[in-house]
Parts: structure tokens; C-alpha cells; sequence
């Protein structure tokens, strides 16, 4: 075994960045999903105006995911596939994929049913 | 299988790490900053402020145990349930698991201490005297009244005129700067100090939960710390963010406060399950089932728990369309919970379990936590809601949820862990009749509370008519209750018994336990770092603790003569450089005491004394630090096996880089939260803001201050590359003379431009939120005008040149960091009033 000393924070950071996304992506559709319906409903814009734009960045927010982890994870060839530690990463990746894709679809499906400000 | 170092170890090799790791005697006892010492400290305190917490909820029952009882009057009710909520949320609860994580993370990742004990030492001290101080306050009848989460304007200076509020403020926003402490140790100890080998996913669980734990301290506990400063500042300056009449608005303490708030009930759990985690695989004797599920699902409930956020204020009016998106993310965190019960489950089925104390605490935490989730969810549900907020049903499903969750876990590990710490277990046989006693009390104290509470009664009450049949239910209560007290009771009788504090002739591995800290250990931890080859080594490498006591792996010694462990890398966990560890020491404490004086102080309004002590806080502080940074002093060591490591190490990666960066996103995650709240202030003034009469400053202003920011972490950075090109004195220049200099100025020209412009932060919630932006910068600015003189210092002194510059790169991440929120700050309150009206 041989001290890497001349590491420093990069694999742990691209490892965040690789497990992590999926989550951020849900909070950032999060934010701009609540965001946007309470300034809406402030300014009383249109309430189908408001469906179509929770729909528009649902989409966006699961396209978002599905295109990195193809990109990070499946695709034949990427950086991560190389690294230590890969299977675990590599599950850990697919799982947060699951269930963050899942939660973006569970926060704007009463957000779709539902719709208007009260 | 060859050894890194080969046996026997020469003579006077562990006489020498004894004598390093020897903690001080007599008075210098203080100073102590061992782990085992200061984690053992840190865990008696959280336990005594549960028991006093807990004293204050017998005082309640008994005065409710029967109709129209003035045992306590209505003012002195409102205080103990207010002391007890905060008490139990604020000094039990979250101390308590940090202080296990620093008493068992460097044992269980085989690291001989934490990266910055004296660190964790401060946090300790710091909490035990505010804590006390902020206990003692309702003897003097200055406790606050306004409930454990405080809403305006109930708390603004209008209705609560006198100091109490006050005193929560202060106090609670003192206690969270010392988790935050904790906080950032703990993932600096998680993510740099694991035994070599230890990868990540070979990380003990509980390693896992608590690096998630302190992930959300410091995501979460900035909000709160934001929301008291900004009630603060509207009690003390009347800078009106809470007053509608003003532009101000009382949600906004409401959103911030739960952004804190739901995260908080995780914070608290996740350490509870990790733990359990822990223990379930040693009762059972068999490994963890679906490790890699548990902690994807320790992960998901960290980040998602932050999206629960509003689901508390379902009955506050929120557009109904928001509600629902919470609605749902309330049930999304369900999901992650439930991986961690069926992986439990499914281990404790996979094995034979013996039913020890800790396995009975494990058995009833399930039990209890399961009915807690259920009525959660049936809170969760708005409507349903609307009808049980505000009553005892409310009461009840917290404290299932809470004491499921976390006190029943707590007791667990208490029970399974003391034989690491103490040269006896704790009797299995008083150990039954504490978690009989607890158990039968929980059900009897709070199951009735449904049903009182489905019949009507409210929360916060002080007494209720006889005349309304709530009587017998709550003398039911009343009887669990004294129960509970019973099995706690009878818990510190065994361990006044039995627990007879050690390290290095402790009851060794009672359970067969797989995990790290059950090697033997001294002071000095164990005796050599072991190398991980598997998440169960006790079980799946034989001979492991032998050979470790042997001293036939890594570092069985100390080299440089110092208190040092191995820094390994974060993902791979491959050693990188050898740090030493300072030892103990007066200034931690002595700064610890300061600080807490001198919030104190300024609870009580005696300002003078507070800023004297304040000062004192500040200089011991800055002695504490003169100690650290002790540069190359040693030439690379050789810890076995052939591999020389470095003894110093500094830019990205070393160990104070990281706490720099964790420390940064503290600061970052509150200057975010104020931009939220200057947004949610601009949402209830829509049309209106700047206020009618209020103008903006020209963008002369602006573009001049962001000129001087810009050239402030420009001149940083200029002294970076010198100081890299070993011109020691022209870096120094250019940090002091110029850099200092132009950020202060910057901030100078961005106040400015606002005050002549007329704007006052009296007036208006927009006057008050542009100047608390400011004066986020200006805390910087503050400090980096006393940090960067000390740079000179230590240049002058020797203690800082181009080898040793650690300290250096702390400064400089701070310049750079204070420009960019500057510049943030400058593009929000100049160009959105623009962009929007
Ligand atoms: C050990 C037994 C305990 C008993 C007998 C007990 C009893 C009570 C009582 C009587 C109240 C006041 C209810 C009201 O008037 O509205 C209360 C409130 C509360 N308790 Fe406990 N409690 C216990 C443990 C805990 C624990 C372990 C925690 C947290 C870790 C906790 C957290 C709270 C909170 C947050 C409140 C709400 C305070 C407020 O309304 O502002 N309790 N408890
Ligand atoms: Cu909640």
C-alpha cells in the first residue's frame, strides 16, 4: 500500500457529486415547485398557468436525473466506473436514483391533483 | 498474514504513549480533552439535564393529575412546560447523541482521538455552563413562557416585555453554536480518521448516521440560529421583521424556525437508529441485513427530512397548494424509516436474541416509535390536523415519537456500551426492571393523552374544570409519569453502582460485539491502528484484538512525542499524513467560560461586563489557536510496514481545510436563509418595496463596493501565491494593507450608500432585512480584522512561513468567502428591487 499523499478532497467530493444529485435535484424541484406556487398564488397568476408549470419542471426535474445517472453511472466507459470502491458507489447510486425520482413524482402529483391556492 | 511492525515491541514504547496520553491530575483536570474523558463528561450532563427536564414534567402531572388543582399558577405552568420543551429538545436531546458520537466515533473508527479535541472540549464546556445558567433561570423566575418553539408576536417585545424571551434567545442560540462545534468535529473525525482499510462501505453504520447528523446541524441549525438573531435584533432595536404593521411578518419566524424544527426531529432520531444499527447485529450475533439499503436510507432521511419543513404549520393558512407538496414529503420520509425497522427486523429474525437490557430497549423502542409513526401519519393528514392540532393528542404522538425514537435507543446503548467505558456492566437484573418500569410508564403516561385529547383537551393548559370528565385519564397519566421517573431513578442507582469510569482495564467485549471499540484500550486508545479488511472484524478477522494489543499493526508508538493519529483518505480510507493532536490545555476552557458570560450578560442587559467578557472570550481564543498549526516539525515517520508518512500537511484536503469548509457552509447556509427571509419578506410586500418613500441608492454605490470586494479577495489571493513563493513579508502586505483594507471599505461604501439614501432599519422590515445582510458581512469583516493581524503575528513570531501555512489558507478561505457573499448580497439588494419594480 502506498500513502496518497498527495490527495486531497476531489474523490470524495466527485463521489458526493455522483451519490448525491438525485437528492439535490428533488430539493431544488422542491423549492422551485413551492417558490413558484406561493409567489402565484401572492400575485394571484392563473391556477392552470401554475399545473402546467409544476408539470413542466417535474419533468425536467426526473429528466434531469435519468440523464445523469446514465451519464455518471451506466454508460459504458464513465469516469466513475474506474474509481475504488465502485460497487458500492455504483448501488448506492442507482438506489438514490430510485428514490429521489420517487420523491420529485410524490411531491408534484397533489400538486397536479389539487390544484389552486386556497 | 505479515504484520506492518513486527513483535515484541522494543522497551518503553508503551510507557510512552501512556505518559503522552496521560490525562492532567488534580485541578489541571479541566483542561482533560481525551475523548473518553471529555465524551463521558458530555453524556453525564445531557443525562442531568434530562433528569432536571424531566423533574419540571413530574411538576406538570402532578399539578394536572386532578381537576382545579393551584398547585403551580398559570404563569409558572407556562414556564415549566416552555423550560422543559426547550430543555428536553435543546440540552438533552441533541447533546446527548453528539455526546455519544464523541465518546464512541474515535474508538469505533480506531482513531486514537478526534481531529480537534480541544474543540470538542470547548463545545462541552461551553453547553454545561450555559445550559446550567439558562436551568437555573427559573429559580429567579426569568424562564421564558412563550413555549418550546417561541412564535411571535407572542415573543416580540409588545407581549413578552420582560427578559425571559430574551433569556431563550441568547441562551438557545449559544447552545447550538457549541452543536455546531460538534458538528463540524464529528464529520471531520468521520470523514479523515477511520482505521486504514475502512472505506466507506465498510464505515460502521453508526459512523454513517452520524456523519449524516452532522451534515444537517450544519444545514439545519443555521435557520434557527438566524431566526433568534433576527427576533433578537427586532426585541433590542426594534428592527421590525415579526411586525405586520411594520412589513414585518410572523410566519416568517415560523418558516425558519421549522426549517430547523422538522430536520431536528431526525437529527435526534438518526444517532438513536444508528446506534440501534449498532447494537441489533451483536444481539442477534449476525451481520446487519441490507447494509447498503440502511444507509441509502440514512442518506435519503437526512436530505429528505428538510422538505417536512411546513408540514408543522398546516394550521397556519398556507396557500392550500403548498400544503399539499408538504403532505407529501411528509409521507416520502416514511419510506427511508421503514428500510432501516425491516432491516432490523429481518437481522434480530436472521439470529438467535438473547433478551438482555439493551435487546428489551431495542424491543420497546420498535414498539413505541411505531405507534408514534402512525399517529404521525395520521397528523400528517391536514384536515385531520386541524381538528388534533393544539391538543393532548398532540402531546401524546411527540413524546412517542420522541421517547420511542431516541430515549429508549439512548438507554440502550447506555446499557450495551458502558462496559467500553467502565470496569463493570451495569446489572442485567436492575437493568429489567428500569426498562419494565420505563416501558409500562411511557404506555400508561402518554397512550391516555390520545384519547384525552380526541375529547378536547388543550395543550399548555394549566388546569381544566372537573366538570369536564377529563379527570381520571389524567390521573392515569400522572401515575405513568411518576413511573418513568421510577425506572430513571433506579437506572442512576445502578450506575452509581456499577459504573466505575476507566480505560485501560474496562469489562472488555461482554456482548461479542463486532465493531472497533471493543478492543482493548488505554487512554491512548488501542494500542495499534488495525487494518479494516471487512464491516464485522471482530468476527471475521481472527486474532484482530490480539494482535492490535500486540502492537503488530500501525503506529504502536509515538513518534514525533506527541499525541498523533493516522489521517486517512475519505472514500478509500488509505493513511495520508500522520497529525498531531494537541493535547490538554487552559485556553479552551477559559474561552468557553468568556463566551458563555458573556451571552449571558447580554441577556441581562449589563452590557459593559458582557463586552469585557466578550473580549476575553475573543483573546483566549485567538491564544488557543496560536498553539495550533505547529508546521513540519518532524521529519516523515515510519508507521510500519514500510510507509513513511508525512507529519504536517496543509491546502485542500488536510484536516483544517475541512473544518474551514464545514464551517463555511454554516455561514453560507445562513446567509441563504436570510435571502429567503428577505424574499419572504418582499412576498407579504408585494408592490411595496421598497416602501413607498424609501429609495434605492444609486448603482454607483453598488458597483463601487463590488469593486472593493472583487479587489479585496484579488489582493487574497495575491498574497497566497507570494506567500507560495516564499516572499513572506510582501504576503503579509498585501493581506493587511491590502485586502483587510479593501473589504472593509467595501462594506464602508455598501452601508453607506444605503444610510445617506435614507433607508432606516427601524422603519420598515425592508430597512431591517438589507442592513442584517450587511451585518452578516460585517461579522466577517469583523473577524478577519482581528484574524488577519494575528497572521502578522504568528509571521513575526516564526510561526507562519511557506511550509507552515495552514493557518494562512483559514484567513484566505475567509476573504474569499466574505467577498462572494458580499457580492450575493450587493446583487440581492440593489438589483431585485430593481428587477421586480
Ligand atoms: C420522561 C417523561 C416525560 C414526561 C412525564 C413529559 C411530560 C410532558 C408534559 C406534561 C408536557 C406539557 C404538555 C402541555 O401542557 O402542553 C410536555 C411537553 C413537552 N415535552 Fe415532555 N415529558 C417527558 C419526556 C420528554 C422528552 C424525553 C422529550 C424530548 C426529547 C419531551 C419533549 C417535550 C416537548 C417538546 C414538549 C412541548 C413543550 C411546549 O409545549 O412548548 N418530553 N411533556
Ligand atoms: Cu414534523
Amino acid at each position: 500500500m502506498t500513502a496518497m499523499q498527495g490527495e486531497d478532497a476531489t474523490p470524495f467530493l466527485r463521489w458526493i457529486g455522483i451519490v448525491l444529485p438525485g437528492f439535490l435535484i428533488w430539493g431544488a424541484h422542491f423549492g422551485l415547485v413551492y417558490g413558484y406556487v406561493a409567489v402565484a398564488c401572492t400575485l394571484d397568476a392563473g391556477v392552470g398557468g401554475t399545473q402546467a408549470a409544476v408539470a413542466l419542471a417535474t419533468l425536467a426535474a426526473l429528466l434531469l436525473i435519468a440523464g445523469l445517472f446514465w451519464g455518471f453511472v451506466i454508460r459504458p466507459g464513465s469516469r466513475f466506473n474506474a474509481g475504488p470502491a465502485t460497487r458500492f458507489s455504483r448501488r448506492l447510486a442507482w438506489a438514490t436514483a430510485l428514490l429521489s425520482g420517487g420523491s420529485v413524482l410524490l411531491t408534484a402529483l397533489p400538486a397536479l391533483i389539487f390544484p389552486g391556492c386556497a | 498474514m505479515s504484520f506492518p511492525n513486527p513483535t515484541p515491541r522494543p522497551e518503553g514504547e508503551l510507557e510512552q504513549l501512556k505518559r503522552i496520553w496521560r490525562p492532567p491530575s488534580g485541578l489541571g483536570f479541566l483542561t482533560v480533552v481525551n475523548n473518553t474523558y471529555i465524551g463521558l463528561f458530555y453524556v453525564g450532563a445531557a443525562v442531568m439535564f434530562f433528569v432536571l427536564a424531566g423533574i419540571l414534567a413530574l411538576i406538570m402531572r402532578t399539578q394536572l393529575a386532578v381537576p382545579d388543582n393551584d398547585l403551580v399558577s398559570d404563569g409558572l405552568y407556562n414556564q415549566l412546560f416552555t423550560m422543559h420543551g426547550t430543555m428536553m429538545m435543546f440540552l438533552f436531546a441533541v447533546p446527548a447523541v453528539e455526546a455519544m458520537g464523541v465518546y464512541l466515533l474515535p474508538n469505533m473508527l480506531a482513531a486514537r482521538d478526534l481531529p480537534f479535541p480541544r474543540l470538542s472540549a470547548f463545545a462541552f464546556w461551553a453547553y454545561l455552563i450555559g445550559g446550567s445558567v439558562f436551568f437555573l433561570s427559573i429559580f429567579w423566575g426569568l424562564a421564558p413562557d412563550g413555549g418550546w418553539f417561541m412564535y411571535p408576536p407572542l415573543t416580540s417585545i409588545e407581549y413578552s416585555p420582560a427578559d425571559n424571551a430574551d433569556f431563550w434567545l441568547l441562551g438557545i442560540g449559544f447552545i447550538e453554536i457549541s452543536a455546531i462545534a460538534g458538528a463540524i468535529e464529528i464529520v471531520c473525525g468521520v470523514l479523515l480518521t477511520r482505521a486504514p482499510g475502512m472505506s466507506l462501505d465498510k464505515m460502521p453504520v453508526y459512523a454513517w448516521a452520524m456523519l449524516v447528523f452532522a451534515g444537517m446541524i450544519i444545514f439545519a441549525f443555521p435557520a434557527v440560529i438566524l431566526a433568534t438573531l433576527l427576533l433578537e435584533l427586532e426585541r433590542a432595536f426594534g428592527w421590525p421583521f415579526f411586525i405586520p404593521g411594520q412589513g414585518g411578518d410572523p410566519l416568517l419566524w415560523q418558516h425558519l424556525f421549522w426549517f430547523f424544527g422538522h430536520p431536528e426531529v431526525y437529527i435526534i432520531f438518526l444517532p438513536a437508529a444508528g446506534m440501534v444499527s449498532m447494537i441489533v447485529p451483536t444481539i442477534a450475533q449476525k451481520p446487519l441485513v441490507g447494509y447498503r439499503l440502511v444507509v441509502l436510507a440514512v442518506i435519503g432521511t437526512g436530505v429528505l427530512s428538510f422538505g417536512l419543513w411546513v408540514h408543522h404549520m398546516f394550521a397556519t393558512g398556507l396557500p392550500q397548494l403548498s400544503l399539499s407538496f408538504f403532505s407529501a414529503a411528509s409521507m416520502a420520509v416514511a419510506i427511508p424509516s421503514g428500510i432501516q425497522i425491516f432491516a432490523w427486523i429481518a437481522t434480530i429474525a436472521s439470529g438467535k436474541v438473547r433478551l438482555t437490557t439493551p435487546s428489551l430497549f431495542i424491543l420497546g423502542f420498535l414498539f413505541i416509535f411505531t405507534i408514534g409513526g402512525l399517529t404521525g401519519v395520521m397528523v400528517a393528514m391536514v384536515p385531520f390536523d386541524w381538528q388534533a392540532h393544539d391538543t393532548y393528542f398532540i402531546v401524546a404522538h411527540l413524546h412517542y415519537v420522541l421517547i420511542g425514537g431516541m430515549v429508549f435507543p439512548l438507554f440502550a446503548a447506555f446499557y450495551y456500551w458502558v462496559p467500553v467505558a467502565s470496569r463493570r456492566a451495569l446489572s442485567e437484573k436492575v437493568g429489567r426492571w428500569v426498562f419494565g418500569l420505563m416501558f409500562v410508564g411511557v404506555n400508561v403516561a402518554f397512550f391516555p393523552m390520545h384519547i384525552t385529547g380526541l375529547i378536547g383537551m388543550p395543550r399548555r393548559v394549566s388546569t381544566y374544570p372537573a366538570d369536564l370528565g377529563w379527570g381520571d385519564l389524567n390521573m392515569v397519566s400522572t401515575i405513568g409519569a411518576y413511573l418513568i421517573g421510577a425506572g430513571v431513578l433506579l437506572f442512576l442507582i445502578d450506575v452509581a453502582r456499577n459504573f466505575r469510569i476507566t480505560s485501560a482495564d474496562n469489562a472488555g467485549n461482554v456482548w461479542n460485539a463486532p465493531t472497533l471499540e471493543w478492543l482493548p484500550n488505554d487512554n491512548y486508545a488501542t494500542r495499534s491502528i488495525p487494518i479494516v479488511a471487512s464491516r464485522d472484524p471482530l468476527w471475521d478477522q481472527p486474532g484482530l484484538a490480539e494482535d492490535v494489543e500486540a502492537g503488530r499493526y500501525y503506529l504502536p508508538n509515538a513518534p514525533t512525542g506527541y499525541r498523533e493519529t493516522i489521517v486517512t483518505s475519505p472514500v478509500t480510507a488509505e493513511p495520508r499524513y500522520i497529525v498531531q493532536i494537541p493535547g490538554p490545555g487552559w485556553f479552551h476552557v477559559l474561552a468557553a467560560a468568556f463566551t458563555a458570560a458573556c451571552f449571558l450578560l447580554l441577556t441581562v442587559k449589563l452590557v459593559t461586563p458582557a463586552i469585557i467578557c466578550g473580549v476575553l472570550a475573543v483573546f483566549f481564543v485567538l491564544a488557543w489557536a496560536w498553539q495550533l498549526d505547529p508546521g513540519p516539525t518532524h521529519p516523515p515517520v515510519d508507521i510500519g510496514g514500510g510507509l513513511k508518512l508525512p507529519v504536517y500537511k496543509t491546502g485542500s484536503g488536510s484536516h483544517s481545510w475541512w473544518a474551514t469548509i464545514c464551517f463555511l457552509l454554516v455561514a453560507g447556509t445562513t446567509f441563504l436563509c436570510m435571502i429567503f427571509s428577505y424574499l419572504f419578506l418582499w412576498l407579504s410586500n408585494v408592490g411595496d418595496w421598497p416602501p413607498a418613500g424609501t429609495a434605492l441608492p444609486a448603482l454607483s454605490w453598488a458597483s463601487g463596493s463590488a469593486a472593493l470586494y472583487l479587489a479585496s479577495a484579488l489582493l487574497a489571493w495575491g498574497a497566497s501565491r507570494t506567500l507560495a513563493a516564499g516572499r513572506l513579508w510582501t504576503s503579509q502586505g498585501l493581506l493587511l494593507l491590502g485586502a483587510l483594507p479593501a473589504l472593509c471599505g467595501a462594506l464602508g461604501v455598501d452601508g453607506w450608500g444605503f444610510w445617506q439614501a435614507g433607508l432606516r432599519p427601524q422603519d420598515h422590515a425592508y430597512g431591517a432585512a438589507v442592513y442584517t445582510i450587511l451585518c452578516l458581512t460585517g461579522v466577517f469583516a469583523f473577524t478577519l480584522a482581528i484574524f488577519t493581524p494575528f497572521l502578522t503575528l504568528r509571521a513575526a513570531f516564526g510561526r507562519l512561513d511557506t511550509a507552515r501555512r495552514a493557518s494562512f489558507d483559514v484567513g484566505l478561505l475567509l476573504f474569499y468567502y466574505t467577498a462572494g457573499q458580499a457580492l450575493v448580497g450587493l446583487l440581492l439588494t440593489h438589483g431585485f428591487p430593481r428587477a421586480v419594480g
